[in-house]
């Protein structure tokens, strides 16, 4: 276990200096405060409550976009920079095996995914309460399906990455949710049943609940969603276990 | 007791590339090992098999007694590689804490052993600079330190002079020759024969894969008034090279 901690703290502490996630961070922090003066516009006006949510809602869509990018990111360089650095060999000299290497990694990621929905659930909490916003229920969940959707995206580019150059992997983990060829273009058929095995985010788009009229989730399709994005994720993580497991060092 | 068995170890890459073919090794414990051989004749491929970096076709490969596989016995061994390629955003110190927290190392005896080891490579001064500021020969005597941080009883080390200027090689001479009065066990890889003569007690003369000879120098030097260098090139068909 220490060995698992001592890999995911290096590996936030990596994170933080690599400038592409440092740029992202920058970007959804100057969108936080654009939202905010946003916000203190329409208030000063005469806006409708349900105009208020929208807006709301348009913040969830870019912060989760921005989420998704971050979250293909730490999936898809977690364990290709190391090997592609070299710097995995002396790692794997030591008494650490790889799959604690693996796992290590992560861990690491769930910390910053986590942190990141978690932050960005305050914002929206902020938002609420400074300029007496409607509080819809889908806000209360929002935080934790946006992170089990992070968690989906970054597994499976971690996967990916395994087997193909990260870049390409992290393009195919942001384009898997295929859900939408199913729903409208092959709605029968032996094809159909392909959608069953693909990863769906649009499950965890709560900004959609927000604004559109589709019923809001209850406390027990949260509970669901979370068991599927666990679920999903385990299996992703086995498969880039197996893949590292056979995977050269030189 | 043996400290590196292999028996029949080959590796062959993609199916056509042979790289090493049925290695019969043997490393006894406190002893020094040179591997030499031209480039290319799978000094490297040998090290990569030994801590399972890669699989090996065929063969099987010991440490400790134990197979390479596993995990448990590296807490004995040291390894420095060619190239050192460490994490930059890392301090000296911080880069050296984190590799003792892997080697299963705590506080305080961690803080004291790196303390130790950073005046022993020369490094105290410059401990909380970031190594992406250190010169070539900074991080080479800080992979050094790195491999010394658990006190292994084996060290393996590829190539370890080959970026050393040669205050850097006299230097890896006398430190090669104090861990061999520790009775520790060290396995050199290197094509720089000078180097290897003086501090080894075997050699292993490696060419396209095949072991060629295995030779003890403390006998041999005695019956022999050739140097190594000589040895060498009656062992390795110079064509092939």
């Amino acid at each position: 276990m220490t060995t698992i901690l001592v890999v995911a703290t290096d590996y936030l502490r990596a994170l933080l200096h690599r400038r592409l996630l440092v740029a992202l961070g920058i970007v959804v922090l100057l969108i936080t405060l654009i939202f905010f003066m946003v916000f203190g516009q329409f208030s000063l006006g005469a806006t409708a409550p349900d105009e208020m949510t929208i807006i709301l809602a348009v913040f969830y869509g870019f912060s989760g976009f921005f989420g998704s990018l971050i979250a293909i990111y730490v999936g898809a360089s977690a364990v290709h920079s190391e090997m592609n650095r070299g710097t995995i060999a002396m790692i794997l000299a030591r008494p650490v095996s790889r799959w604690q290497f693996l796992l290590g990694k992560c861990v690491g990621a769930v910390v910053v995914l986590l942190s990141y929905s978690l932050i960005m659930g305050g914002v929206m909490a902020v938002y609420t309460l400074v300029f007496d916003l409607d509080v819809v229920p889908a806000m209360r969940y929002a935080p934790w399906l946006t992170f089990c959707q992070f968690l989906i995206m970054g597994t499976l580019a971690l996967v990916l990455s395994t087997v193909m150059h990260p870049s390409v992997a992290g393009v195919l983990a942001f384009f898997s949710d295929l859900g939408w060829v199913f729903e409208f273009f092959v709605t029968e058929g032996p094809f159909f049943y392909i959608s069953y095995l693909l990863p769906s985010y649009s499950l965890y788009n709560v900004w959609i609940q927000l604004i559109g009229t589709a019923p809001l989730y209850g406390w027990s399709d949260v509970g669901m969603l979370t068991l599927y994005a666990f679920d999903l994720s385990a299996i992703f993580v086995l498969l880039a276990m197996w893949r590292l497991r056979y995977k050269e060092v030189n | 007791m043996s400290v590196i068995l292999t028996e029949k170890l080959s590796k062959t890459y993609g199916g056509r590339t042979v790289a090493l073919t049925d290695l019969d090794l043997e490393v006894h414990e406190s002893e020094v090992f040179g591997f030499i051989g031209p480039n290319g004749s799978g000094k490297s491929t040998t090290i990569h098999l030994l801590l399972n970096f890669i699989r090996p076709t065929s063969g099987t490969a010991l440490l400790f007694g134990e197979q390479v596989t596993g995990s448990r016995h590296r807490r004995r061994l040291g390894y420095v590689p060619e190239s050192i390629n460490v994490h930059t955003y890392h301090t000296g110190h911080s880069l050296l804490k984190y590799y003792g927290q892997l080697s299963g190392l705590k506080s305080p005896f961690l803080t004291r052993r790196i303390d130790e080891l950073l005046e022993y490579v020369d490094l105290q001064e410059v401990a909380k600079r970031k190594v992406s500021k250190y010169s070539k020969g900074m991080v080479q005597r800080l992979g050094l330190a790195q491999a010394l941080m658990n006190d292994p009883e084996l060290l393996i080390l590829d190539e370890p002079t080959s970026n050393m200027d040669p205050v850097g090689r006299r230097e890896f001479r006398e430190l090669v020759l104090d861990l061999k009065k520790q009775g520790k066990t060290v396995f050199i890889s290197s094509h720089i024969l000078s180097e290897l003569g003086a501090v080894c007690d075997r050699v292993a003369i490696l060419q396209s894969g095949v072991l060629k000879r295995v030779e003890d120098l403390r006998t041999w030097d005695d019956a022999n008034d050739h140097s190594l260098e000589e040895l060498f090139f009656a062992t390795i068909d110079r064509e092939e090279v």
